[in-house]
């Protein structure tokens, strides 16, 4: 099998998931809706949201990013999933919503959804 | 051991301020970002007692012949081609820094006259009271640490080039350059090795090289005439010259004889992958990882290729991975970016598949 391509950032419009189950959902939601500009960037594998937006942060391309969202599995708790998600983008230094499905102003604007996928 | 850097004004780097480098370091970016620069100027910062300090750089990325004037051999090393400018290359060790800073001087009066002899061979000197210094072209060089100065003077003038010293200490820290071209010396290679076989230390090197040429059994310096050269034993009737083995084992005997040579020193090796095989990378960064260590030496290599990096983070993990570090050089405007991967943001990196280059 030949290697796989690294992914690079191309695009300003992220969404951030964890799994095969999100990005292919979020991958044909921007489809369906015809929405333009969004790359869906599956993180799966790397448990640790904090560590993984510290690298992101740092990968090339990034300096295109003005929007992010990030989608996440309840796993146990919806509450537990939320505090987890504003503690790993306050401690990379990431603007953090108050609530799911709002943004939060600064370069790049955060926002956030926490499901069932 | 260096623990940052800050190079202003060198080559395409307009600035390059990098906090934080460990014993280990990949350099990656894209072309033309600057990461040989980079190479080049710790080296030049290190090799301060050295006429040849500039015309060496310019032999190592293949540029045999230029003309003596300051347009075509200074002015490459100054950011944009600007002369006026001044460059500056400050090293952080432990706990204190040390800044070279160079500065071209069109009119350079030199301190010292040499007396002209009046032909060859002959024991009478034309001695004249009109006999003024004449002006040289000069780059200024000054060392700053802890308010004292050490300077010097590189020359071109009609001697060709030179260097005055006025006061400058000589560099205990050894640096080793290993370009991305192939050039042999086989007579410096020979010399590192005597040096090692004396030592008993000649085993490491075999084992190292094994990485690639299994049948290797023993290791010799060999003269011949003015040159020597290493030959190795790999089952066949007579010893072969190690060149011989391919490009690969002379690259890997060059960086392991290096490294040996360099005791609390630095190696420099631009395009690591050149002549290395992806599936070899592994085991040659951990035998460079182990080799570093026990020589206490630090390692800077450049890289393009997603192969070395992967064989990077593979071969220098468990005890070895707080050795190692990863930089990406990015240009923004006039200023290139660092930016810092450690080995876990590495494997964060690389576990997501995701472009580091």
């Amino acid at each position: 099998m030949p290697p796989r391509k690294p992914r690079v950032i191309e695009k300003d419009k992220i969404i951030l998931v964890e799994g095969a189950d999100a990005y292919f959902f979020f991958m044909w939601a921007y489809q369906a809706f015809g929405v333009p500009g969004i790359q869906v960037i599956d993180f799966g594998g790397i448990n640790d949201l904090g560590q993984y937006l510290k690298t992101f942060k740092e990968l090339p391309g990034y300096e295109k990013a003005s929007t992010i969202l990030i989608g996440r599995d309840a796993e146990k708790t919806a509450d537990g999933a939320v505090k987890s998600i504003k503690t790993a983008l306050k401690k990379n230094g990431f603007a953090v919503p108050e609530r799911p499905f709002t943004f939060a102003e600064g370069k790049p604007r955060v926002a956030y959804v926490v499901s069932r996928f | 051991m260096i623990t940052a850097l800050d190079i202003k004004g060198f080559k395409g780097l307009g600035h390059l301020s990098i906090p934080r480098l460990t014993r280990i370091n990949l350099v990656g970016g894209k072309n033309n970002v600057g990461k040989t620069s980079l190479l080049e100027a710790v080296f030049l910062f290190f090799d301060r007692i050295n006429p040849q300090m500039l015309t060496n750089q310019f032999a190592r990325r293949g540029v045999s012949v230029l003309p003596l004037e300051p347009d075509t051999m200074w002015a490459p090393i100054f950011h944009d081609y600007e002369m006026e400018k001044e460059i500056s290359i400050s090293v952080t060790s432990v706990n204190s820094t040390k800044t070279m800073s160079i500065k071209f001087n069109p009119n350079y009066t030199p301190s010292v006259v040499r007396a002209k002899t009046t032909g060859q061979g002959s024991q009478q000197l034309q001695i004249r009271t009109d006999q003024k210094p004449t002006p040289s072209y000069a780059l200024d060089i000054t060392y700053k640490m802890n308010g004292k100065k050490e300077t010097s003077h590189l020359l071109m003038g009609i001697e060709g080039l030179g260097l005055h010293i006025d006061y400058m200490k000589a560099e205990k820290t050894q640096a080793v350059f290993i370009a991305s071209r192939s050039l042999m010396k086989p007579n410096e290679d020979a010399e590192k090795f005597g040096k090692l076989d004396i030592m008993g230390k000649q085993d490491a090197v075999i084992k190292f090289l094994r990485i690639i040429e299994t049948n290797l059994t023993a290791l010799s310096s060999v003269s011949m005439g003015n040159i020597s050269m290493i030959h190795g034993d790999i089952g066949l009737k007579r010893k072969i010259p190690v060149s011989y083995m391919g490009e690969g084992v002379s690259k890997l005997l060059s960086i392991v004889l290096a490294i040996a040579n360099a005791k609390d020193g630095i190696v420099l090796i631009d395009e690591f992958e050149n002549g290395l095989h992806y599936s070899v990378m592994e085991k040659i960064w951990e035998g460079i990882g182990r080799a570093a260590r026990e020589f206490n030496c630090q390692v800077i290599a450049t890289t393009h290729s997603y192969e070395c990096l992967e064989a990077a983070y593979k071969g220098l993990s468990g005890d070895l991975q707080n050795d190692f570090s990863y930089l990406r050089l990015d240009r923004i405007d006039d200023e290139t970016k660092a930016k810092i991967f450690d080995f876990d943001m590495l494997k964060v990196a690389i576990d997501t598949n995701s472009e580091v280059r």
